[in-house]
């Protein structure tokens, strides 16, 4: 039996209308997936963030990770609707992350709602999507904005 | 003369080489090991599913369990010494959830500490491509799993 008539039957027995489950959006088309700016650089270590989606079928859950807080992940639930990409999750000070943007195989781009620290002045966050054998990190090729601390303006920086 | 002298080496390359394949069993950004099953007759996901995010300083484990469905993944800090493997989480209703055994490439093998008398507190997770998502028929005995 394919993997989509077995989604179907487990779909109908969960009681998941199939219409529904036959629109599940599933960009990423694996166990899991793994968007992440990380790379390395010898002043200041691992720098950037680090994105996992957990693929649970009808769901995505995710692990948001960034070096600032020594990568100590924060868990929620993703939504991905037609190549959108939407989440929450509870940063480790405490402080509620909205992130919307759009989601293909090979990226994320977006921004975290509101005047979110996280931002960090970048116009757009671009996570290119990382195979999880990859070792090891790539060398960080310019000063990322990742490399300053939150609450840091990266535009005043440049400008 | 030679074979003294050759032989202890040949040992030493092949000790050392073996031991920086212990050294991280993860290597890469992540690993999944996974004893989920998909159950024909009720249609329900079984098992259990372990990430463990390689974070090069330090490794999380990220824990889910399935009954029907995946449940809210739980995580923890993971010690890898080795192939001594352990990481505490909490659930969600506060429960300490302590796990300690075994891992290489391949699998993760082991047990939970408190657990309740009488429960089987034993979990092997075989290493799954991440890349991918079959997920196999479970065998017609296969309980479910609670903890």
């Amino acid at each position: 039996m394919s993997w989509a008539a077995r989604f179907l039957l487990g779909a109908a027995t969960l009681g998941v209308p199939a219409s529904q489950a036959a629109a599940w959006d599933d960009p990423v088309k694996a166990e899991a997936a793994f968007y992440s700016s990380l790379c390395y650089s010898a002043k200041n270590g691992q720098q950037g963030e680090r994105l996992t989606l957990l693929n649970s079928y009808t769901k995505y859950e995710v692990v948001y990770q960034e070096s600032t807080t020594s990568m100590s992940p924060s868990l929620g639930i993703a939504e991905i609707v037609a190549g959108q990409i939407s989440f929450r999750v509870q940063a480790v000070a405490g402080e509620i992350l909205t992130f919307k943007g759009t989601i293909t195989p090979d990226y994320i781009i977006g921004l975290f709602a509101g005047d979110s620290s996280h931002n960090r002045g970048r116009a757009e966050i671009r996570w290119p999507r990382v195979s999880a054998d990859r070792s090891p990190l790539a060398a960080c090729s310019t000063p990322v904005e990742q490399e300053k601390p939150a609450g840091a303006s990266g535009l005043r920086e440049r400008h | 003369m030679m074979f003294r002298v050759a032989l202890p080496m040949l040992w030493v390359a092949l000790s050392s080489s073996q031991a920086m394949a212990w050294e991280d069993p993860i290597k890469g950004e992540a690993a999944v090991y996974s004893s989920v099953c998909y159950s024909v007759q009720s249609g329900d996901l079984r098992g259990e599913r372990l990430i463990i995010l390689n974070s090069h300083a330090q490794h999380f484990a990220i824990y889910q369990q399935t009954g029907g469905e995946f449940g809210f993944p739980i995580w923890g800090k993971a010690e890898i010494r080795g192939n001594h493997f352990r990481f505490i989480a909490q659930n969600r209703y506060g429960s300490v959830l302590e796990f300690e055994g075994t891992i290489t490439p391949d699998y993760v093998d082991g047990h939970f500490a408190n657990e309740s008398p009488g429960s089987d507190n034993t979990a092997r997770w075989q290493r799954v491509s991440a890349d991918s998502r079959f997920t196999p028929e479970c065998p017609a005995h296969k309980p479910m799993e609670k903890r």
